[in-house]
């Protein structure tokens, strides 16, 4: 018994897949909630300043207070400005 | 190739910048500080154009791509992006301390782009399922949100080193003197971080939205998909602890030195693991 290998044919295909997906606007719209949500949560935070002058015989005291949502270590900064700015205004 | 010979220029001119901030450091002389940062102003422009000169020498060549498309030019883009964020840090807080600290990062990266012999620095065509517009948006926000971790990393490096002075002697030396100070440094950290998060959710976002038109679905496991929800994940904790458990300093500091092994996992490491995001070969 003999086997014999007649003939061979190399066939070509391609695979291919078809996605529609309706629902991209809406993800679309996600993602930019998303983005907007986040740069308003980190870059756009509220900051809220008192200051309040007594006066103490001839001196008169200046105090400043602050609050913020979040991020209160750049509020301390911002304080800390402005109270040398008020000193070098005074110095003037 | 101009560009090339300009690159490794770029390269030297960091590793200058380099030199001088550390003698600023020692020396305490104002000087070598304003020498350091004009350097690295110049290195970044020249870096700038050697980009340019990059990206018109691939339209010359008929191929006309950003060039922002394999490992090469990833690397050189994120030194450009940490010289770009660390000299607005610089520029916005006038404090020149932390140079020291990032710009031999951006010099390493420009050194490991040049020297080693993996990576190939010629103009290749692009391989068709980089061919989209999503390129450059998706890869620009990416190196960004790295460029701004390394800042933050940087930042935390400079954060425990202050820390570690502290215990020794109440009033520091000269050398940790000069560093900023903790506080402003954590408010660095943040800020840094903040920024890398919002460039990282854009940089996946964009992705997922471009493998659902390039690879038919929006996330698909893929190794560099996993690390980056892993990167984001690690930046997501830090930023909730900060706000929720009121976090602050030495614990950031590890945090982000943490989340910074974790980005540098998810552009180098995961090359040695097989996925779709195989170009920077």
């Amino acid at each position: 018994l003999v086997f014999s290998l007649n003939r061979i044919d190399q066939q070509y295909y391609t695979g291919l897949r078809v996605v529609r997906d309706p629902g991209v606007p809406l993800v679309a719209l996600g993602a930019a909630l998303m983005v907007i949500g986040l740069v308003i949560i980190f870059f756009m935070s509220y900051h809220r300043f008192w200051v309040r002058m007594e006066q103490e015989g001839t001196k008169i005291r200046i105090s400043i207070a602050g609050r913020s949502n979040r991020d209160s270590a750049v509020l301390e900064q911002q304080i800390d400005n402005l109270c040398k700015r008020i000193g070098q205004e005074l110095k003037a | 190739m101009k560009h090339l010979m300009m690159l490794s220029w770029v390269t030297f001119v960091y590793f200058a910048s380099f030199v001088l901030y550390l003698l600023r450091m020692i020396s305490g002389k104002e000087f070598w500080g304003r020498a350091a940062s004009f350097l690295a102003w110049s290195g970044l422009a020249a870096q700038t154009l050697a980009l340019i000169l990059r990206w018109k020498a691939s339209y010359d060549l008929g191929m006309g791509h950003v060039p922002l498309t394999n490992l090469f030019e990833s690397m050189v883009f994120f030194a450009w992006a940490i010289i770009m964020i660390y000299l607005i840090v610089e520029w916005r807080t006038k404090n020149k301390s932390l140079g020291v600290f990032i710009v031999p990062l951006a010099f390493l990266a420009m050194a490991y782009a040049s020297i080693s012999p993996d990576i190939n620095n010629r103009i290749e065509p692009l391989i068709p399922a980089l061919q989209s517009n999503w390129l450059t948006t998706h890869v620009v926000t990416c190196f960004m949100g790295y460029a701004a971790f390394t800042v933050a990393f940087g930042c935390g490096l400079l954060y425990l080193l202050k820390n570690m002075g502290k215990d020794d002697t109440e009033k520091p030396s000269g050398f940790l003197g000069r560093l900023p100070s903790p506080a402003m440094l954590d408010a660095l950290i943040y800020q840094s971080t903040a920024l890398g998060f919002v460039f990282l959710t854009i940089g996946i976002m964009t992705g997922s939205i471009w493998a659902h038109y390039a690879w038919g679905s929006y996330w698909s496991w893929d190794p560099k998909e996993t690390w980056s929800l892993i990167t984001w994940l690690i930046y997501a904790i830090m930023l909730h602890a900060r706000y929720v458990r009121g976090w602050r300093g030495k614990r950031l500091a590890v945090l982000a030195i943490i989340g910074f092994v974790c980005v540098l996992f998810t552009y180098l490491g995961v090359n040695y693991l097989p996925g779709l995001h195989s170009y920077l070969k």
